[in-house]
């Protein structure tokens, strides 16, 4: 990025177009006023500018060019000040649209950074750490991405801007999630909400709706069926006056739905799954996605074996558009499907070719559930050897990622495994491993 | 206001207190982090959401 003065701007504007400093004057701006302006000896006043732009005008105009006086005034400062925020909504659109191209994205970080650092501009580094933040997210990078928000973090909590430790409060807690770190997740929403509450910060409404809608996705995940159901009644209480709200609604509605059938309440359930399909012409593709893929699992828990794969098909026909990180889900789903129909290689074959498109994302939770489906299927088939294998990539995930949610899943497969193969030594040394040591054995042993 | 984490923390408590069951205070680290018994399902869901 080149930084000029507007002297040296107008200098080079004109001799870009081999003019003399007597073809921009005028009765009132003289050569030696331009000569003392390129040189940087005399400042720029609003009137020079606009004569010495329309001057200049009359030779750019002709090549579908206009310089403005605004254009010529502008200190070098207000133009990097511009550049850099044209270069954060630059990143800022190109990471959020999900279409990453990493080595273009670290350039441009690259690029703002040192101009930033040498500028000093305490404000635009820190919102370019939160920017790094997000991309390391959307790249599956979330230590790194906590690490972005740490610092950012303690910048916001110093200069008591409020909205901003809210936002990366809520931030935070999304990474933990991704992480399977449920309790930190559950934490950190709740110091956005909070935040958000005792300070009434200007994003006040957003976060309580993001905050208490992550918060919902929490207890799903750990199975707390009533803590979300007290968070869904609490989301529809928010008032928030944004199109964002009727999405953030809508996949609410399927929340709440799948909290109902997982209670086998599968009435309700149905009614709202319904309430959602009676709009499916106008709801947004990943909503509709979800809706078809929850709506197979509903019949597939009642045994409805045609139903179900009728909506798995619905939502495979409508997988172009989808995002990208949704798509490997339907095939687990089929894949559950198409065991219950007792089809077992055809649920093989799906499952395998899923896990190919989940090792893409990185994301451990899709590629353990993977794991452990085609260890299930395996076992059913009494193939314990290729369902040990599928275990065995599982756990690698589990202990390089510390995820504590998965390992009494390992450990259980791992005790129907071994008994299969007869190893029950082995069995036994998991069972002991899901429970207590009441006897405190180990420890007299190592005595 | 009320703050939400004790919003949270009793309403916790109620459900512990009605249900008896699904909350395990984790002895192994000081009892300082709260650990929720699980079962095995896959939730195909809405990812969190921030901006």
């Amino acid at each position: 990025m080149e930084l000029l003065s507007p002297g040296e701007k107008i200098k080079k504007l004109r001799m870009e177009l081999g003019l003399k400093q007597e073809d921009i004057t005028n009765e009132t701006v003289s050569k030696s006023l331009i000569s003392m302006i390129e040189k940087n000896k005399r400042g720029l006043t609003w009137n020079t500018a606009t004569i010495i732009a329309q001057s200049l005008n009359r030779y750019y105009r002709t090549m579908g060019k206009m310089i403005t006086p605004e254009f010529l005034m502008e200190t070098e400062e207000d133009r990097v000040n511009r550049e850099v925020k044209e270069e954060i909504e630059y990143l800022q659109t190109l990471i959020e649209s999900g279409h990453i191209n990493t080595k273009l994205i670290y350039m441009t970080f690259d690029k703002i950074l040192k101009l930033v650092e040498q500028w000093d501009m305490k404000q635009e580094l820190i919102e370019l750490r939160y920017l790094k933040g997000r991309f390391y997210y959307k790249s599956y990078l979330y230590n790194k991405a906590l690490e972005e928000c740490s610092n950012v973090l303690e910048y916001y909590i110093e200069v008591r801007d409020y909205s901003e430790v809210a936002r990366t409060y809520n931030f935070m807690g999304a990474c933990y999630y991704m992480q399977m770190m449920m309790d930190q997740a559950l934490n950190y929403y709740s110091k956005a909400y909070d935040t958000a509450i005792e300070h009434s910060t200007a994003n006040k409404a957003r976060i309580k709706v993001e905050a208490v809608f992550n918060i919902i996705i929490c207890y799903r995940k750990i199975h707390r069926y009533d803590m979300a159901l007290q968070f869904i009644n609490m989301f529809k209480e928010i008032e928030w006056d944004n199109p964002l709200y009727e999405y953030y609604n809508n996949q609410t509605i399927i929340l709440e739905a799948n909290t109902y059938r997982d209670l086998r309440n599968y009435e309700r359930s149905e009614k709202l799954y319904e309430k959602l399909m009676q709009k499916h012409k106008v709801l947004d593709k990943d909503i509709l996605f979800l809706l078809y893929d929850n709506y197979t699992i509903f019949y597939m828990e009642q045994g409805k074996i045609q139903k179900a794969l009728n909506y798995v098909d619905k939502a495979i026909k409508i997988l172009k558009g989808v995002r990208p990180d949704y798509i490997p889900w339907i095939y687990i789903t089929k894949a559950r499907c198409l065991v219950l129909a007792g089809r077992y290689d055809e649920a093989l074959n799906t499952l395998n070719e899923g896990l190919v498109l989940a090792e893409d994302f990185t994301e451990n939770e899709m590629i353990i559930d993977f794991h452990f489906t085609l260890s299930q299927v395996y076992i059913k088939l009494n193939d314990f050897n290729n369902a040990l294998m599928h275990l065995k990539d599982g756990e690698k995930i589990i202990i390089d990622n510390n995820i504590k949610l998965k390992r009494n899943d390992l450990y259980s497969f791992y005790i129907e495994v071994y008994i299969g193969l007869g190893e029950s030594s082995k069995s036994i040394e998991y069972a002991s491993k899901i429970r207590k040591d009441y006897l405190a054995l180990k420890n007299t042993q190592e005595r | 206001m009320k703050k939400l984490k004790s919003v949270i923390a009793s309403l916790l408590i109620c459900s512990l207190l009605i249900s008896g069951a699904g909350l395990i205070w984790a002895s192994s680290n000081g009892g300082n982090e709260l650990t929720l018994a699980m079962e095995f399902t896959i939730q195909h869901e809405p990812k969190p959401v921030s901006h």
